[in-house]
């Protein structure tokens, strides 16, 4: 089922001024049945004309809120960080398709890179709460543009990379990955930028990878086939239906 | 009463609020939002002889308050919409209208004559897009070119016929009238506008294959100076469409001339408009005292 509602928003904060904002929003139908990787179609203003596909941070069925974590990038982005409590939000969602959640018999992975974060939040949570232990890698381009971390520290292992080697270790999640036994993992999961998927990809024959992909979307509803990503096969699916989470050896990142 | 009872020649819904081809897939995306029954009919996703895969992405961005999409006419082919899309759609309640392409004038003849089966409520023949044979020259934009389409689907089909035309010509009148005497039944216009937008970072166009068409509100005062100029030249009816975003917009292609309208690129903004404008025409209707849509088709030209 997806719903379009308007929710109320609870709280809208900078995690970092002018950069990243956590947003929770009181909206019932969607918390019911909302899985992890799943996103929300946001309109954000009478302009841009289209609605923003944001992923869902995290669930509370109990208190019947969402919450979402988003970087500033342009208009529709700038719209959410002004927006305030108690102001009404129009929300389509949950759409597409997520994360394979289950126990696993050994531990998962959960990779992220830059705001690619948000959706594995609520997945760490979903699997802890199956009875998986986790591990996390995050990467950040500095100590001052990394957040979050708090969060993912609660669910398991948590190691950090940063371009300039401000916070942990310095590089990409591959100065980290590179030392890892991959195959001691049962699942690893990712979301972040392509470069990084790209890599990953290259990671795939080692444990069992999922990747959360990003298109430019038009519906977010699976009717007007703007966001589809090339597959292996030759042919393309759909981030907004199919996706956004693949297995990542479904997908090709050939030109 | 029903006022908004519409009767396009030999074809009728039950009003006269349609969403437009390649915009609302074949309604199945839409069904959780409201029952789709309350539409006028469903204009489905462009269907081609063969599947098609549809171009490379980047295929869709917003720019200058409308959007830019070049989806390629993806499309699993016309045995896929037979077997595994027209069964379901045809359970909807409302009136299942399949948008053709072709890339020669046979194309379209073949595709006619495989819809005249149940289910199909009438043919909508897109003609922006370019004929293979010809070098390449879009339908369209050829008057000669539109007439045989038209006149290639009349020969295959009893269907009711609705030519889709293209906004990128110097005189939409003409080619109003050619698909006219090609055997046309109904005209829906406009197709989306061909345009292009530029990322300055990256220095090149955004959309892969460079150009796109352009929808959206932006395109609603040209959409509708088009069916003001096409109500004078032709005698059959005019299905409305371009950047149609609530009633008002859509009470001006009425009164423009359109029999009957389309909402496109709103469903993305917002899925209930087609619904919102259902209700908004009737409250309309009711202010004026007026009891039937019809008596405002064309009101501008007085
Ligand atoms: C499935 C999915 C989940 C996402 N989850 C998050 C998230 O949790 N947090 C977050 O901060 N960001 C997320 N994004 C990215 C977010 O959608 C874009 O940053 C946002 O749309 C930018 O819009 P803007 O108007 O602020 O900026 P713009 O300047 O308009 O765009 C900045 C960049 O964002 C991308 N973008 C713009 N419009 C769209 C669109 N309609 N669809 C897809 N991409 C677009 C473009 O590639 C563009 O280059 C997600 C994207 C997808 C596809
Ligand atoms: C993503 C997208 C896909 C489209 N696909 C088709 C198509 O397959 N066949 C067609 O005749 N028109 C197609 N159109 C054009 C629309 O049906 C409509 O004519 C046009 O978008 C103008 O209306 P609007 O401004 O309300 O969107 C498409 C438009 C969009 C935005
Ligand atoms: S955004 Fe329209 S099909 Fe995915």
């Amino acid at each position: 089922m997806i719903f379009k509602n308007n929710g109320i928003i609870i709280s809208n904060e900078p995690i970092i001024e002018d950069f990243v904002y956590l947003m929770k929003i009181n909206e019932k139908n969607i918390a019911d049945i909302a899985k992890p990787g799943q996103f929300l179609e946001i309109k954000t203003g009478s302009v841009p004309l289209l609605r923003k596909p944001i992923s869902i941070f995290e669930v509370d069925k109990v208190a019947e809120t969402i919450s979402i974590l988003y970087q500033v990038k342009g208009p529709g982005t700038k719209n959410l960080s002004e927006l305030k409590a108690n102001q009404q939000l129009d929300i389509i969602g949950p759409l597409g398709t997520g994360f394979t959640v289950k126990k696993f018999d050994n531990k998962c992975l959960l990779i992220g890179g830059g705001i690619g974060i948000a959706p594995l939040y609520d997945l760490g949570l979903k699997l802890k709460e199956s009875g998986n232990e986790i591990e996390i890698v995050l990467g950040f381009s500095s100590k001052d543009t990394s957040y979050a971390l708090d969060y993912f520290s609660k669910l398991g292992t948590l190691t950090v990379a940063t371009m300039d080697g401000s916070l942990g270790i310095k590089g990409t999640v591959e100065a980290i990955l590179s030392n890892y036994e991959l195959n001691t993992f049962d699942k690893a999961y990712a979301c972040g930028p392509e470069p990084m998927l790209k890599y990953l990809k290259t990671l795939e024959d080692k444990v069992n990878l999922e990747l959360s992909l990003e298109a430019y979307m038009g519906c977010g509803l699976g009717a007007c086939l703007s966001c589809v990503c090339k597959m292996t096969d030759g042919t393309y699916k759909r981030v907004c239906k199919e996706g956004p989470v693949f297995k990542s050896k479904e997908v090709s990142f050939d030109e | 009463m029903n006022k908004l009872e519409c009767n396009l020649g030999k074809f009728k819904m039950k009003n006269p609020v349609t969403v437009a081809s390649g915009t609302f897939g074949s309604g199945k995306e839409f069904k959780d939002f409201y029952d789709l029954s309350l539409l006028g009919g469903i204009m489905v996703k462009g269907t081609t002889p063969e599947k098609r895969v549809g171009n490379k992405p980047q295929r869709l961005v917003e720019t200058s308050g409308g959007i830019i999409n070049s989806i390629g006419l993806a499309n699993g082919g016309v045995d896929d919409f037979i077997n595994n899309i027209l069964p379901e759609a045809k359970t909807y309640g409302t009136e299942i209208i399949v948008n053709i392409s072709g890339s020669s004038i046979d194309d379209y003849g073949y595709m006619a004559d495989r819809l005249s089966i149940d289910g199909v409520s009438a043919l909508e023949v897109n003609i922006s897009c370019p004929n293979v044979k010809e070098g390449g020259i879009t339908f369209g934009t050829d008057p000669n070119m539109a007439f045989d389409v038209a006149k290639m689907v009349k020969n295959n089909t009893s269907k009711p016929i609705i030519m889709k035309l293209s906004p990128n010509v110097t005189n939409i009148a003409i080619m109003a009238q050619a698909v006219e005497s090609g055997g046309a039944d109904i005209i829906s216009m406009i197709n989306t506008l061909i345009g292009m937008a530029i990322d300055v970072e990256k220095q090149r166009p955004i959309i892969n294959n460079i150009i796109g068409g352009y929808s959206g509100p932006p395109i609603k005062p040209v959409a509708l100076r088009m069916v003001y100029e096409v109500y004078k030249a032709v005698n059959i009816p005019i299905i409305g469409m371009g950047g149609i975003m609530n009633t008002t917009d859509a009470l001006e292609f009425i009164m423009a001339g359109a029999s009957a309208i389309s909402v496109g690129t709103g469903n993305f903004v917002d899925p209930y408009i087609p619904i919102d404008i259902i209700k908004g025409i009737n409250e309309y209707l009711d202010n004026k005292g007026l009891s039937s849509y019809t008596d405002i088709i064309g009101a501008a030209h007085k």
